[in-house]
């Protein structure tokens, strides 16, 4: 139903893509179609996550870095950020930081909602980089939703992950916990022309050195001022090697492979989700089922059975 | 979690700021009334050409695209924005609105050359919210 669409999509028509992404976001009708065209279509783009608390210099860094790549490679950015809990609503303010997106015909950045999805993606986030690999960008950065501590998912998407910090986020004990310390390929410390930036060099450094040898990569810290911009050709340098390295360890699942397995992952979430929504649509409508689960004349797991199954309950 | 579950499609916006202007508390404003209501907003930032504007609107595939001007460019930086989405076929299915100040001999004019609706100062934000979800009708589901 969408035979116009990939056509001008194919043609590398830019507001054929933007609509893929929508319709695609949106699970349209003819959604799952379209991403079975788009599959065949991707694997040549690789993927750089980029993740990190907010305000410490995420979309800035994104910029600079697409500004650093686009003379060799076509870049496309999806810039995801937090949606309302109340209202579904959200502000999509990475842009702004972004303005060489308006006017480089090499560089494509699309906003996206995380739509409620906790992890620091959005549910379509596979979809949408199915559709911008499919479009043929050599290289796509994602940022993330800004990152506490547990928001991880950034690992399943990206064949390397960034994790940004900034001087005087807190100490080295900070660096001790779990969650997305652990998941990075490469630290950045940004903003490295601020005071403290010194000590959390050091801090970052004695992290790397206790954490090396574990899989055979030790995390390189790198420093960067993203809005001067300083420190990007060592960064991509450091980017490249990993690259480099997920392509040729036979003991890592490459890129690819990870994006297709988390793609799946994507899929039966949202169906789920869906189907959740809908039982309990139709348990708003039936306030004497309600009652009778309420008063004990029901269970809560059987009722839940039936209206999985679509039963008449 | 189940209640939280988002509609399956929120208004895509940009709000955007043109030119020479450096007034954008509006702007701001009007992208958490939108964000409240529901919708997904994209800012410009400020001093934006009308050909980054028309980029941006059609790269993000945004059903409504709001402008606020203080300037009194309007005359000048509107009729690109308009030209350049209609050079990409995008300005019949996308709400063009109007914020700021406009003065009202001049509404008639954009109006009859693509824009769909022009607010000016005191419009209460559920009438511009009501506006927009009305012209959008069943294509969102907000």
């Amino acid at each position: 139903m969408h035979e116009g669409l990939l056509r001008r999509f194919q043609a590398g028509d830019r507001a054929a893509l933007a609509r893929v992404i929508s319709l695609l976001e949106d699970r349209s009708a003819g959604h799952a179609a379209l991403l079975q065209s788009l599959y065949p279509m991707t694997g040549s783009a690789s993927v750089i996550g980029i993740t990190g608390a907010p305000g410490v210099g995420k979309s800035s860094l994104v910029a600079a870095l697409a500004d650093h790549l686009r003379d060799d490679a076509t870049v496309a950015v999806l810039a995801i950020d937090p949606s309302s809990p109340m209202t579904g609503g959200a502000i999509l303010g990475d842009r702004i930081r972004m303005p060489a997106a308006n006017s480089d015909d090499r560089i494509y950045v699309r906003s996206m909602s995380a739509r409620g999805q906790q992890g620091g993606l959005a549910v379509a986030t596979g979809a949408a980089l199915t559709a911008l690999d499919a479009f043929g960008f050599d290289r796509i950065i994602i940022e993330t939703v800004g990152a506490g501590q547990s928001e991880v998912d950034i690992v399943s998407a990206a064949d390397t992950t960034v994790v940004v910090t900034q001087p005087r986020s807190g100490d080295h004990i900070q660096l001790m916990k779990a969650g997305i310390v652990e998941i990075a390929d490469i630290f950045v410390l940004n903003k490295a022309d601020q005071p403290g930036a010194d000590t959390a060099m050091l801090d970052l450094e004695a992290l790397v050195q206790q954490r090396a040898g574990s899989d055979g990569w030790t995390p390189p810290v790198c420093e960067t001022v993203a809005t001067a911009p300083q420190g990007l050709k060592r960064l991509t340098e450091a980017i490249a090697a990993h690259d480099a390295r997920v392509q040729t360890d036979v003991d890592t699942l490459d890129g690819a492979r990870r994006r297709t397995i988390a793609t799946v992952g994507w899929i039966i979430a949202a169906e789920l989700a869906e189907t959740a929504a809908a039982c309990t649509k139709r348990l708003r409508g039936d306030p004497a089922l309600v009652d009778a689960i309420h008063n004990g004349d029901r269970d809560l797991y059987t009722t839940a059975e039936i209206l999985l199954e679509g039963q008449e309950p | 979690m189940v209640d939280a579950v988002p509609p399956p499609h929120s208004p895509r916006c940009l709000i955007a700021k043109l030119g020479l202007d450096g007034h954008d508390r509006g702007a701001h404003v009007i992208a958490r009334a939108f964000r409240d209501a529901g919708f997904e907003v994209v800012y410009s930032g400020l001093h934006r050409t009308p050909d980054e504007v028309v980029t941006a609107a059609v790269d993000e595939d945004v059903d409504v695209l709001g402008i606020s001007m203080l300037s009194g460019a309007h005359e000048t930086l509107i009729p690109p924005v308009l030209e350049g989405l209609a050079a990409v076929d995008r300005l019949d299915e996308m709400l063009v609105i109007l914020g700021g100040i406009i003065p009202d001999d001049d509404r008639e004019a954009l109006l009859a050359s693509g824009v769909d609706a022009v607010f000016g100062p005191g419009t209460a934000m559920e009438e511009t919210v009501a506006f927009v979800r009305d012209e959008l009708g069943d294509d969102v589901d907000a």
